[in-house]
């Protein structure tokens, strides 16, 4: 098996809104391994962000899952901070997130990016 | 296979008392971990001193006390204070540049690990408010917000 890293980019528009979308692996991805969620503005997901995350129609994080609780901070080491969902089969190869913005009244909202790691294992030929 | 169980509990007076309960399914072997969010109503920012004192820090807001339990002999296996993780990050950090914030500088969050088998599906939920309680001095008024707990458990089946 080879380990490669997959990222996937959606953008969040409007404030207290929901975005749902669906990602597609390489057909020779057998295996995600970990999962990681950042964004351009950091604190806009970490204070209003919830997810809920399936892949190949298996719900992996339920709805109103915490963005905080995927994110790592720049102290932790690089191959260290990705959550640890096991050996998950890829199955069908797609992977959905319906990802919920919800104004904390901390944060001022604008327009921003979430990028979403997924550690993968495929096939070796 | 792992999964995941949710409560969502919301807090609207000052010491309030929330009950509630996560039924497991049947096919649940063992419960695995506990993590908790907390999700503010109003900026909590509002009830913080500011000063000019370089000294003067605050801490992270303790929320109140989350307890789980069990129907058979272990009882309550989860007790911890749940706290928001706003402030701690710049404690005796004298920078006024870029302080280090929660949202950048955190550790790689994990639940709490636990290990215990399960016999009865149905798990016990304790939450007592002590934010509103701190705050007496300051705000006359309950901040509302929420608490959402998730029970990580693992189940006999197998994953597709």
């Amino acid at each position: 098996m080879k380990t490669v890293i997959k990222r996937f980019v959606f953008d969040v528009t409007v404030s207290d809104s929901a975005v749902s979308k669906t990602f597609d692996l390489d057909k020779n991805i057998e295996i995600v391994k970990g999962i990681l969620m950042t964004s351009n503005k950091d604190n806009l997901l970490y204070y209003r962000g919830s997810q809920k995350i399936e892949i190949n129609k298996e719900e992996v994080f339920p709805d109103g899952y915490a963005s905080k609780l995927l994110m790592s901070g720049i102290n932790v080491q690089p191959n260290l901070r990705f959550y640890d969902i096991g050996k998950f089969p890829a199955g069908n190869k797609s992977v959905k997130v319906e990802y919920k913005d919800l104004d904390d009244g901390e944060t001022a909202f604008n327009p921003y990016r979430i990028e979403l790691y997924l550690i993968c294992e495929i096939e070796q030929e | 296979m792992e999964k995941v169980a949710t409560a969502e509990i919301s807090i609207n007076q000052r010491s309030q008392i929330k009950h509630f309960q996560f039924i497991l399914p049947q096919d649940a072997v063992r419960i695995i971990g506990v993590e908790h969010n907390v999700w503010m109503e109003k900026p909590f920012s509002d009830l913080i001193l500011e000063t000019n004192d370089p000294f003067f820090y605050n801490l992270n807001q303790m929320m109140g006390v989350l307890k789980l339990q069990t129907c058979d002999n272990t009882n309550i296996f989860y007790n911890r204070d749940v706290r928001l993780d706003i402030y701690g990050f710049s404690l005796a950090d004298f920078s006024t540049l870029w302080q280090p914030k929660c949202f950048s500088h955190q550790g790689k969050k994990a639940e709490d690990p636990i290990s215990i088998p399960v016999s009865s599906p149905i798990v016990y939920g304790y939450f007592k408010d002590q934010m509103n309680e701190d705050i007496f001095d300051i705000s006359d008024i309950a901040w509302c917000y929420r608490i959402t707990v998730y029970l990580w458990y693992e189940t006999l089946t197998t994953q597709p």
